[in-house]
């Protein structure tokens, strides 16, 4: 969770990503950033997230980002 | 052309490029609901071109151009074969980093685009919020029949290519969300402000005063009840161009400040 939240605290370090349960809702990501996010994670976890999974409800909150990544095969 | 008929689609345009290459670069920023929206107006076109997916949006008379591509070389030589029908302009935004765009826009011009214009993004963290008593009641929602009146309002006043003209079926939208504020003078529009709320961020999209309503303060009524109506949200984000220092102090004195964000709009003309 500690690197999830790292890498999404160098996208928007203004944003605290601890109290929210919905990232896109609230308005904490925008599309701009979930392009940014998909390639950080990607490029963090060595891996390749299938773009099918690119959505919004995989990337609401960190249980979702973790979900997501494990899905896509990353050693969390 | 290809029309392109659900989100889905775009997912798997976008599965399709991430197999050939793991990482991909794109300008097609995934918002569900608007993408939705354009798909519903079936404004959304696509066309493959080997390593790359190049995505179309009319616009009144002209297109956006989107790309999702493995990475910049297979972009610049797909770009180079595409075909773009005559007599329609096309509008790239490509949206970055300042660092990381220039190269991306050097490639767009030596492909025949031409820099149309450089936005940049502000932003403002809340600090303090409005009271009710402090509105002006010469400021009211727009209504469905204040939707064409406001697409020629800022049509005649707007920069088609960079400044993101609302369509009317947006208007209509942003009537209904109660999104779209308006200031009449008899019938005539006196000004106007339109934003989006997502989530706890507020995106003041358009804020445009009559050229004959300049002296009423006009202006700072609209954008105090609209950060009335935001009082909940905790950020302010909007696009500028880049050299519009009028604007960019007047939005500097409500708070905002400039982000590293930029927007540089090319423009090819056929």
């Amino acid at each position: 969770m500690e690197k999830i939240l790292s890498i999404l605290n160098s996208i928007r370090p203004e944003e605290d990503f601890t109290t929210s349960e919905d990232f896109i809702s609230d308005g904490l990501l925008d599309s701009f950033d979930l392009i940014s996010l998909v390639s950080e994670l990607d490029e963090n976890f060595s891996i390749s997230i299938d773009g099918m999974d690119i959505n919004q409800e995989n990337f609401k909150n960190l249980d979702a980002i973790k979900s997501l990544l494990i899905k896509n095969g990353a050693k969390l | 052309m290809l029309a392109i008929r659900s989100y889905k689609e775009i997912s798997e345009n976008i599965e399709k490029i991430k197999k050939l290459n793991t990482r991909f670069v794109t300008n097609f920023f995934l918002n569900e609901t608007k993408i939705n929206q354009w798909i519903e107006d079936e404004s959304l076109f696509t066309v493959e071109k080997g390593k790359v997916i190049f995505i179309f949006r009319k616009h009144t008379d002209f297109f956006y151009l989107y790309y999702i591509s493995t990475d910049l070389s297979e972009l610049f030589i797909e770009l180079n074969n595409l075909e773009f029908p005559e007599h329609l302009d096309f509008v790239a935004d490509i949206v970055g980093k300042a660092d990381e765009t220039n190269q991306i826009s050097n490639g767009f011009q030596s492909q025949g685009f031409i820099h149309h214009e450089t936005l940049k993004r502000m932003f403002m963290m809340k600090t303090n919020t409005v009271d009710e008593k402090d509105l002006s009641s010469e400021i009211e929602f727009a209504t469905q029949a204040d939707a064409k009146p406001v697409f020629d309002f800022l049509t005649q006043r707007l920069d088609k290519y960079s400044e993101q003209i609302p369509s009317i079926k947006e208007i209509q939208f942003a009537i209904d969300n109660q999104t779209l504020l308006i200031s009449k003078n008899n019938n005539e529009i006196a000004g106007l402000l339109y934003f989006e709320k997502i989530g706890f961020t507020a995106h003041l999209k358009e804020w445009l005063v009559n050229e004959n309503y300049r002296e009423n303060k006009i202006g700072s009524k609209l954008i105090k009840t609209f950060f009335y109506l935001c009082n909940n949200c905790n950020r302010f984000i909007l696009w500028v161009k880049e050299n519009n220092d009028n604007a960019i102090s007047k939005y500097e004195h409500y708070g905002y400040k400039m982000e590293s964000l930029k927007d540089t709009i090319m423009v090819k003309h056929n």
